[in-house]
């Protein structure tokens, strides 16, 4: 405990530190976010959809699913990839829209 | 199962555009995706795929979004060749008729003269060393000493070899200047002088020999350029350097060049006290037996030269008496005082301003008279 109030007061002399202290947190904590097994397993699924199905319409059906779980992070980074470099690799062209005018998906996330 | 943030792979719009899904690239870009993201493994940017898919469109489309076309990565310099080259060696003639095109657009508010648009082209055209120099080359060729000082301001991503010995093949006028030469060479040759002191800051050697072993003093001396040469001794130049030829010192070439007597007197300075005693030893003759003092006294002789010898052996300060001048026209009888030879004209031989240097920059005495003195 004391140790934790001595850094806030370090951080209280320096001008920027507790604004790039906030930044570091926040950069750390998405990083740190583990998906969890649902996300995990849904995710498998819509790949496994946007890879070998040629229709769009399952995947399409199956990223409404995002709608309904506002705590899944739709940029996150699974084996190395997004849901939107998947859709982009395979031509998904209709849910590469959704996914970014819709669930707001980051076009620059890289591998 | 993993998951990672540090990994700098594709994007989705390179994926997009290398598995040519060409209208996801297009609505990725309307949404601001970064058109200038390097590949890791291969320094290719969104443009780079577009271009070895020869599709033209959005080669355009990427360019007036903003893509970059001269991105320069140090990591990917080495193997990348520049934008133009790469659309040479993959894309269609199109393609590459649209990057030159917006090259030429992108470059001339930059410039007001067209050898510098030229120039700032080149800069980015060419990324290695050999080209900028070959640039550089053919700017101080045209006589453009202001624009070849603005290509030299530019910013090099490669390691630039300063020293490069370049060979300019049909450029045979004078016998006397074919031959490899530095830059610095090329520079003092023409007589400019502040590109000679801006190659010396870029670390230049002063005193690199060409094939015949001709160094940038010798260069500065056949072509009589006092400026040149007051530079290069600022910088330390070895007035004792000889030709492989004729065994000519940068002073030799002077006296024989004889129009010059600031280069003459520039370069008589930096000989030792005991110059008379080392007039006649071999190091100071040239290959035919002749000294310092035959040579000026050959034939068309300028007597402010063999004056300056003279007092250099006679230890004397290297000051030439005052000359008088007489006039032709007959209503003009009164001479005139001058300390220049009579066959010259007055205004070539008033006192030359030799420049000084401070902190590495050259800055300009006003013209002085000299006093009239015994």
């Amino acid at each position: 405990m004391d140790d934790i109030s001595n850094n806030l007061q370090v951080s209280k002399t320096q001008d920027d530190s507790p604004n790039l202290k906030k930044k570091k947190r926040k950069r750390s904590d998405s990083a740190l976010q583990q998906p969890n097994t649902e996300f995990i397993e849904y995710f498998r699924t819509l790949q496994n959809n946007i890879v070998s199905d040629e229709d769009e319409a399952p995947a399409l059906e199956l990223a409404n699913k995002l709608k309904e779980n506002p705590s899944w992070n739709v940029n996150a980074l699974i084996d190395q990839t997004t849901l939107l470099i998947l859709a982009s690799k395979h031509g998904k062209f209709e849910l590469v829209k959704k996914l970014v005018t819709e669930f707001g998906a980051n076009v620059n996330k890289r591998r | 199962m993993l998951i990672s943030d540090g990994e700098h792979g594709k994007g989705a719009l390179s994926e997009a555009i290398f598995k040519c899904h060409y209208q996801i690239a297009f609505f990725l870009i309307e949404h601001s995706a970064n058109l200038n993201v390097i590949y890791n493994s291969n320094g290719y940017t969104p443009i780079h795929y577009a271009i070895e898919n020869k599709h033209y469109a959005l080669v355009e489309r990427l360019i007036q979004a903003g893509a970059n076309i001269d991105l320069k990565s140090s990591t990917y310099g080495q193997k990348l060749p520049c934008l133009l080259e790469f659309a040479k060696q993959k894309g269609t003639k199109k393609i590459v008729q649209l990057i030159k095109e917006t090259i030429d657009s992108k470059f001339k508010p930059l410039s007001n003269t067209n050898s510098s648009q030229q120039l700032l082209k080149a800069v980015v055209l060419y990324e290695d060393s050999a080209s900028y120099n070959n640039a550089v080359m053919n700017n101080i060729d045209t006589q453009d000493e202001e624009s070849t000082l603005t290509l030299l301001d530019q910013e090099r991503s490669f390691t630039w070899k300063v020293d490069e010995l370049i060979e300019k093949k049909g450029h045979a006028k004078n016998s006397n200047q074919t031959g490899a030469k530095t830059l610095l060479m090329a520079a003092a040759e023409k007589g400019f002088d502040r590109v000679v002191e801006k190659l010396l800051q870029c670390k230049a050697k002063v005193d690199n020999r060409n094939p015949s072993a001709k160094t940038a003093l010798h260069f500065a001396a056949i072509n009589g350029h006092h400026k040149v040469i007051a530079v290069l001794l600022q910088y330390n130049a070895d007035v004792f350097k000889r030709v492989t030829s004729n065994h000519f010192h940068a002073l030799h070439f002077a006296i024989k060049e004889g129009r010059n007597v600031e280069s003459v007197k520039l370069l008589l300075d930096k000989y030792p006290e005991n110059f008379a005693e080392l007039i006649n030893t071999p190091g100071y003759k040239t290959k035919l037996g002749e000294t310092f003092l035959s040579l000026a006294q050959r034939p068309p002789q300028n007597p402010d030269i063999i004056k300056l010898i003279e007092l250099k052996i006679n230890k004397k300060p290297l000051v030439l008496p005052p000359r008088i001048v007489t006039h032709s026209n007959n209503n003009m009888q009164q001479p005139k005082i001058s300390n220049a030879h009579p066959t010259q004209p007055f205004f070539n031989i008033t006192p030359i301003a030799i420049p000084t240097f401070t902190q590495g920059k050259i800055s300009e005495p006003p013209l002085k008279k000299r006093r009239l003195q015994d």
